[in-house]
C-alpha cells in the first residue's frame, strides 16, 4: 500500500482527466482570469464532485497499476502546477483567488473542511479594503457564495461558510465603534477556529469513551477523523476492544483505517461491503463519521452507510455518529435522491462496455430513525436535538 | 351582544353560521375582520377603564361565535395574541390611539402571520418538488393549493392526486380550481387511496392545528391517508403556519375532537336510492357519528412546512417556544 | 346438448349483467349448472374421467370468459380503459371494452372470482371419484388377475404393478408435487394404463359390464359429491356463524366496513346467545353497503353507530376487533376485499386490533395475487364521484394536448396482504392466513389452476 502527499495525487488525477481528453478544463481554468464574473465561476469538472475526490486523495489508497500511470505522466512537476495556479491568482479578481485559497488549505488532510473555507473567509478579511461592516458583509457574503458555488456537493463547506457568515452579521449589529477592532476580532474568531476544530475532536472522544466497554466489538464504515481520533483515546486508555471495518469501495477507506488502527495495537478486522449483515450478530455497536448532518437529525455519509444502519437498526445494534456541530446542515432531504448529486468515478479494475451504467454516487442520506445518539462537540444528542439547534441558530 | 350580531350578521358570523366558511386561515381572517370593525366602532362608556371593558367585550363576542360553532385551534390562537395586545395596551394611551394600535396590530397579525408566512411556506415547499412528481393531497388546504399553482406557474410539470370523502366532499372545490388552471388532476374517494399510492410521489396535506409533542390535528381522515402513505414509503408533508401550532397535546382522536351534523351521513346527495338510513333518529339502537377532526401521529410526518423553514415534527415546541419569546404570547 | 347450452348461455348472461347477487348465489348457480352439464353428459366407455373434465373445462372456460375479474390479458387493457369517463351515457367506455354493457344495477356481481373456484372444485372432485374408483377397481381386478393368470403373469409384457403401487402413483398425480414423490418413478400414464391395460388382461365380457358399471358410478359419485358440494354452499353461513360466540364477548366494540351477509349472520348469531356489543360500521362509499348492514342490524337489535370511511383511524383506537367479510381469499393468504379495507387492515395493525376475515370455503381462490391491485381489481363508473356536468369539459379527449386533464378513479376492490390478518373463520373453523396453502391443495388439484382446454 502506497501513501502519496494529498496535493500530488490531486494533481496526477487532474492530469489523468486531461489525458482522458478533456482539453477544456484545462483552458477554461486559464481562460477564466480575463472573464472573471464571480458568479459564473465553474468547477472544471462538474461532473465529479471535488469533495469527495479530495477525501478520496485524503484517505484513500493509490493502488499499484494507479501509481504506475502516474509514474507515467511524469514530466509534469507537480510545484508548476501551483506556480501556475498562484501566478494567475495575482492577476485575477478576488472571486477566484478566494477559491484557490480554499483549495490549498483543503489540501491538507488533517484539516476539516470546514476550517479551510473559514481560513479562506479569513483570507479575504484580511485582504479587503473596505472601511465600514456592511462593505467587508458584502464582501464576505460575495465570497462565500462564491465558494459554495464552486462545490456543491460538500456540505460541510456550505455549512462553514453560513456559520461564519451569521457570526459576522450577529458581530456587526453589535456596532463596535471602531472598525478595525470589529475586523480583527472577526480575524482572530477565524483563525481559532481551527482550534475549535481540533478541540472538538477531542471532546468528541471524550465523551463517547462510556460507550465503549471492554471487549466489545465496534463497527467502522469510512474514513472519518473524528473516529479515529475516538479510538486513539480509547485504546490509549487501555480499553479492550476491537474493531470491524468495512472495505469502503471504491475509496477504500478500510484499507487506510485498518492500518491506522494496526499503528495503534488495536486488534482490526475487515470486512467487504457485502459482508457487513453476515458479521452483525457479533457487533456490539457501529460509528461512522458525518459529512453532514441535516435538519431532521439524520447524516448524509459516504455511500453504505444507510445500508448499515438499517441491517443494524433490524438487529437492534446501536448507531452512533460523532460529527462536529459545524457540519449542521439547513438542508432536509426526503429521500435518497433528494440531494444535490456527489458523482464519483468508479475504476472497477476491467473494462466495461459503454452500454453498461453505473452507479458512481458518492454518499447517501441515514433517516434520523436509524441513528441512536450523535456525540458532538455540544454534547451527546438525539437526532432530534439537531433541529433545535440550527432553528436557534439561525432564527 | 347587540352590536357584534350586528357586525357579525353583516359579515362572517352568519356565513359562518351556514358553513359557508371553512379552512382554518379563512376562519381567522373573518373573525378578525369583524374584530376590526367592532374595534372601530368601540367607544369607551363613561367610568369604565378601557382594557377591562374592550376584554369583556371581546369575550362576550368570542362566546357567540362559539355558539355558532366551536373554535378551531388558529382562532383561538389569534383571540389569545388579541387579547394580550389590549392588556399590554399603555395606559396612556388616548382611546383612538388605542384603537389605532391594536387595529394595526391585527393588521399586522394578519399580514405576517398568515399571508406571508403562506409565501414563505409556499418557497420552500416548491423546492420540494421536482418534475414528473405525482402529488397526492386531501380534503381542500389553502396552503397545498397554493403551493399547487405557485409550482404551476413557475412551470414544474407533475400531477396531482385530489383524495376527497363524505360528507363535506371538499376536494370537488379544490379539484375546480386545479382543473381551471391547467393542472392534470385524478380525483378518487379516500377509500381508493391504497390503490392510488403506489403511483405517488409526496404527499402535502394541510393542517388545522400541529399540537406540542408533534401529532396533527387536522381534517378526519388525514390520518388515514398519512398512515397509506407511509406504508408505501412515500413522504409526508405538511403544510402549517406557525400561528395554528398549539401547546397542548393529544394522544388520539377521541379526547377531544368537534361533531359535525349527523344527517350530513344519512343524506348522500344526489343519490337519491340510498335512502336506508332515513329515519334514523326514530331509532334508538342507531346512531350518526359524525366526527370533524383526526390526529396523525408524529412518526407518519416526514416534514412539517412552516414560515420557520422546514422543521422535523421533533421540533413542534421548539418553535412554540422561540415563537413564545417573539411575540410574547401567554 | 342444446339443452345444457341453453342453460350455459342463459348464466353467462345473467354474470355478464351482474343480475346475480353475492358470491354464495353465485357459487350456487354454478354447481348447480355443472351438475346439470355433467348429468346430461354422454360420456364414453375409456377414459369417462377424461371426457367428463374436457366437458367441464368448457364450459368454465366460457363461465370465466364471462367474468371480468378473472380473463388473463385483457385485464390491465381493460383497467385502464375503465377509468374513462363516459361521454354522455355511452361513447368511448363501451368502444373500449368492446361493447360490454356494464348496467349500474343495485345488487352488485360478487362471484367472479367464486365461478372460476366452483368450477375447479368440481373438476377436482371428478378426478378424486375417478381415482377412488380406480383404486377400488384396481384392488378388485388385480385380485381377479392374480387368481386367474398367476401362471403366465408377463404374458402381455407388461409388468403387473401391485394394486398399492398404483394407487399411490395415481394418487401422487392427483396431488401437487411434492418432497415424497420426487423420486419416485412416475409414469404420467400411470392413472390411465391401469384402465386399459387391465382391460387387456382380463375377460372381455366382464370387462364390458365392469366398465358400464364403473361409468354410472362415476358419474353417480360425481353428482353426489356436487350435491355435497350445493349443500355446503349453502349453509355455509350458518357454520361460520356458529362459530362466533367464541370470538365476540361482553361489552365489546367491533368495527366493519360495507357489508356482508356473513358478516350479518355471525353478528346476529353471537347476539342471540345473548352477548351484548356495539357495532360500528364505516358506510363504504361509494356503494354505501354500510347504511344496507346498519338498516339490518338495527331491526335485529344491535347497538350501531354508522361512520364515514375517513373517521375509521380516528375510531380504531377504541375497537377490540374488525370483522369483515372478503371477496376472495388467495392462495397466499391475502384477500381481495371492498375498497377501504387495506386501510381498515392498516389501522388496526397499528393499534393492536385482531383483523378477522370471514370467508366460505367457495371464496377460496388457487390463484397467487400479482399485482392485485390492478389484476384483480374493477373500476366501476366515476359518475359516483363526480358529478359529469360540472367537469364535461376537462374529460374531453379531445382538447389541448389529447389527454383529458382529469382522471376518476373508483376501484371496486382492494387487496390485504396476508401479514394484516389475524384470523380467517371459515366454515371448517378458525385458520392462519398462512395455513391457506393447505386448504388449497385439498380442494383444488394442481392441473387446473389454468382452466383452459388443451389443444388437442
Amino acid at each position: 500500500m502506497w501513501y502519496r502527499s494529498a496535493s500530488f495525487i490531486l494533481d496526477k488525477q487532474q492530469e489523468e482527466n486531461d489525458a482522458e481528453g478533456k482539453p477544456e478544463s484545462r483552458l477554461l481554468s486559464t481562460a477564466s482570469p480575463s472573464s472573471s464574473m464571480a458568479d459564473t465561476l465553474q468547477n472544471p469538472n462538474p461532473q465529479i464532485s471535488a469533495y469527495y475526490q479530495t477525501r478520496a486523495a485524503h484517505h484513500g489508497v493509490v493502488t499499484t497499476d494507479w501509481l504506475a500511470q502516474a509514474q507515467a505522466a511524469v514530466g509534469r512537476d507537480p510545484d508548476d502546477g501551483v506556480s501556475e495556479i498562484s501566478i494567475i491568482s495575482t492577476d485575477s479578481g478576488k472571486q477566484l483567488s478566494v477559491i484557490d485559497e480554499f483549495n490549498n488549505w483543503r489540501k491538507q488532510p488533517d484539516l476539516a473542511e470546514a476550517v479551510a473555507a473559514i481560513r479562506a473567509l479569513a483570507w479575504v478579511i484580511r485582504s479587503s479594503e473596505a472601511t465600514t461592516m456592511m462593505e467587508l458583509e458584502i464582501e464576505l457574503k460575495k465570497a462565500s457564495d462564491s465558494l459554495k458555488s464552486w462545490d456543491t456537493t460538500s456540505i460541510s463547506l456550505t455549512a462553514g461558510c453560513d456559520l461564519f457568515m451569521r457570526y459576522v452579521t450577529r458581530t456587526s449589529a453589535l456596532e463596535y465603534e471602531d472598525f478595525n477592532s470589529a475586523k480583527s476580532r472577526l480575524l482572530e474568531r477565524a483563525e481559532k477556529f481551527g482550534e475549535i476544530s481540533y478541540k472538538a475532536r477531542k471532546i468528541i472522544a471524550m465523551l463517547s469513551q462510556d460507550f465503549i466497554f471492554d471487549g466489545c466489538t465496534i463497527l467502522v464504515h469510512g474514513f472519518s477523523r473524528v473516529v479515529l481520533e475516538v479510538l486513539k483515546t480509547a485504546s490509549q486508555s487501555r480499553k479492550l476492544f476491537r474493531v470491524l471495518c468495512t472495505e469502503g469501495r471504491p475509496d477504500r477507506t478500510g484499507l487506510r483505517l485498518s492500518n491506522e488502527l494496526a499503528k495503534l495495537d488495536v486488534p482490526v478486522k475487515l470486512l467487504i461491503d457485502s459482508a457487513v449483515a453476515y458479521s452483525m450478530d457479533e457487533v456490539d455497536m457501529i460509528f461512522v463519521g458525518a459529512d453532514g448532518v441535516v435538519e431532521s437529525g439524520g447524516i448524509i455519509n459516504m455511500m453504505g452507510t444507510y445500508q448499515i444502519a438499517l441491517v443494524a437498526k433490524s438487529m437492534n445494534k446501536p448507531v452512533y455518529v460523532a460529527a462536529e456541530s459545524y457540519k449542521f446542515a439547513r438542508l432536509y432531504p426526503l429521500d435518497q435522491k433528494d440531494m444535490v448529486p456527489a458523482l464519483r468515478p468508479i475504476d472497477f479494475g476491467v473494462p466495461i462496455p459503454s452500454k453498461v451504467e453505473v452507479e458512481t454516487s458518492a454518499r447517501d442520506y441515514t433517516p434520523p430513525q436509524y441513528l441512536t445518539l450523535l456525540f458532538t462537540d455540544l454534547g451527546v444528542l438525539t437526532p432530534s436535538v439537531v433541529s433545535d439547534e440550527l432553528i436557534q441558530l439561525y432564527l | 351582544m347587540l352590536t357584534m350580531a350586528l357586525y357579525i350578521s353583516n359579515q362572517a358570523g352568519l356565513r359562518y353560521l351556514a358553513g359557508d366558511i371553512s379552512g382554518g386561515n379563512a376562519r381567522c381572517i373573518a373573525m378578525l375582520e369583524a374584530f376590526q370593525e367592532s374595534i372601530k366602532d368601540y367607544s369607551t362608556p363613561p367610568e369604565k377603564a378601557l382594557i377591562r371593558d374592550l376584554t369583556a367585550k371581546i369575550n362576550c363576542y368570542v362566546s357567540f361565535l362559539i355558539e355558532c360553532r366551536p373554535l378551531s385551534i388558529s382562532m383561538g390562537n389569534a383571540i389569545r395574541f388579541l387579547k394580550t395586545r389590549i392588556v399590554k395596551l399603555p395606559l396612556t394611551l388616548s382611546e383612538s390611539e388605542a384603537k389605532a394600535t391594536l387595529l394595526s396590530d391585527i393588521d399586522r397579525f394578519i399580514n405576517e402571520k398568515i399571508i406571508l408566512a403562506d409565501k414563505v411556506i409556499v418557497r420552500h415547499a416548491v423546492t420540494k418538488i421536482r418534475d414528473g412528481d405525482v402529488l397526492l393531497t386531501y380534503g381542500s388546504s389553502s396552503a397545498v393549493e397554493m403551493i399547487c399553482l405557485h409550482a404551476h406557474d413557475i412551470g414544474k410539470q407533475f400531477r396531482v392526486v385530489v383524495v376527497d370523502s363524505r360528507p363535506k366532499l371538499e376536494g370537488r372545490l379544490l379539484l375546480h380550481r386545479l382543473v381551471r388552471k391547467g393542472i392534470t388532476c385524478t380525483y378518487t374517494h379516500i377509500n381508493a387511496v391504497s390503490y392510488i399510492m403506489h403511483e405517488v410521489n409526496r404527499v402535502f396535506l394541510g393542517a388545522s392545528s400541529v399540537l406540542s409533542n408533534g401529532t396533527v390535528y387536522s381534517r378526519v381522515g388525514t390520518a388515514c391517508v398519512a398512515m397509506v402513505a407511509h406504508q408505501f414509503h412515500v413522504p409526508v408533508l405538511i403544510c402549517c403556519e406557525a400561528y395554528k401550532f398549539y401547546e397542548r397535546v393529544q394522544l388520539d382522536s377521541i379526547c377531544s375532537n368537534e361533531l359535525g351534523d349527523p344527517d350530513a351521513i344519512s343524506k348522500v346527495p344526489g343519490r337519491k336510492e340510498i335512502n336506508y338510513l332515513d329515519d334514523w333518529a326514530n331509532r334508538e339502537n342507531l346512531q350518526l357519528l359524525n366526527l370533524i377532526y383526526d390526529a396523525t401521529p408524529s412518526d407518519y410526518v416526514s416534514m412539517i412546512i412552516t414560515d420557520y423553514g422546514m422543521i422535523p415534527p421533533t421540533s413542534v415546541p421548539v418553535i412554540v417556544r422561540e415563537y413564545r419569546k417573539e411575540h410574547l404570547w401567554i | 346438448m342444446p339443452d345444457t347450452h341453453a342453460l350455459v348461455n342463459e348464466f353467462v348472461i345473467k354474470l355478464k349483467k351482474r343480475k346475480v347477487e353475492g358470491s354464495k348465489a353465485t357459487a350456487k348457480l354454478t354447481a348447480e349448472l355443472l351438475r346439470s352439464v355433467i348429468s346430461q353428459q354422454r360420456i364414453p366407455h375409456t377414459n369417462q374421467a377424461v371426457a367428463l373434465i374436457d366437458a367441464i373445462k368448457s364450459v368454465g372456460e366460457q363461465l370465466i370468459a364471462a367474468n371480468p375479474v378473472e380473463r388473463d390479458g385483457d385485464k390491465v387493457t381493460a383497467a385502464k380503459v375503465q377509468g374513462f369517463m363516459r361521454t354522455g351515457g355511452v361513447g368511448l367506455w363501451e368502444e373500449a371494452t368492446g361493447g360490454r354493457e356494464k348496467e349500474r344495477e343495485d345488487g352488485d356481481s360478487f362471484g367472479e372470482l367464486a365461478v372460476g373456484n366452483i368450477v375447479r372444485r368440481v373438476l377436482h372432485i371428478i378426478r378424486e371419484e375417478d381415482l377412488s374408483l380406480t383404486t377400488a377397481a384396481i384392488g378388485g381386478l388385480s385380485l381377479s388377475a392374480v387368481s386367474d393368470d398367476e401362471d403366465d403373469v408377463e404374458q402381455d409384457g407388461h409388468p403387473v404393478l401391485s394394486a398399492a403401487a398404483v394407487a399411490a402413483a395415481a394418487r401422487s398425480t392427483l396431488r401437487p408435487p411434492s418432497l415424497q414423490t420426487l423420486l419416485e418413478d412416475l409414469p404420467h400414464s400411470a392413472a390411465a394404463p391401469p384402465t386399459s391395460s387391465s382391460g387387456g388382461d382380463s375377460d372381455g365380457k366382464s370387462k364390458s359390464a365392469d366398465k358400464s358399471s364403473r361409468s354410472r358410478k362415476l358419474k353417480h359419485n360425481v353428482i353426489e359429491a356436487v350435491n355435497e358440494l350445493i349443500q355446503d354452499i349453502a349453509t355455509c353461513h350458518e357454520q361460520i356463524a356458529e362459530q362466533a360466540v367464541e370470538h365476540i364477548h361482553q361489552n365489546e366494540v367491533i368495527l366493519t366496513l360495507g357489508s356482508s351477509i356473513t358478516v350479518i349472520e355471525f353478528l346476529c348469531a353471537a347476539k342471540e346467545k345473548k352477548r351484548s356489543f356495539r357495532v360500528f360500521v364505516a358506510e363504504g362509499a361509494p356503494r354505501y353497503q354500510g347504511h344496507v348492514l346498519a338498516k339490518e342490524l338495527v331491526a335485529r337489535g344491535l347497538q350501531t353507530t354508522v361512520i364515514t370511511d375517513s373517521a375509521v383511524f380516528a375510531m380504531i383506537s377504541r375497537v377490540n376487533m374488525v370483522i369483515v367479510g372478503a371477496h376472495a381469499v388467495m392462495a397466499n393468504g391475502g384477500i381481495i376485499a371492498p375498497v377501504g379495507l387495506n386501510m381498515v387492515a392498516l389501522a388496526a395493525q397499528r393499534h393492536a386490533v385482531p383483523f378477522v376475515v370471514l370467508a366460505g370455503i367457495h371464496k377460496l381462490c388457487p390463484l397467487y395475487p400479482h399485482n392485485p391491485e390492478v389484476l384483480l381489481n374493477e373500476l366501476k363508473s366515476p359518475s359516483e364521484l363526480l358529478d359529469f356536468g360540472e367537469f364535461s369539459d376537462c374529460l374531453d379527449f379531445g382538447s389541448g394536448t389529447g389527454y383529458p386533464l382529469l382522471h376518476v378513479v373508483n376501484p371496486a376492490f382492494d387487496y390485504v396482504p396476508p401479514k394484516l390478518v389475524s384470523l380467517f373463520i371459515t366454515d371448517t373453523g378458525g385458520h392462519n392466513a398462512s395455513y391457506m396453502y393447505r386448504l388449497i391443495a385439498d380442494y383444488y388439484s394442481a392441473d387446473d389452476f389454468v382452466v383452459q382446454r388443451r389443444p388437442s
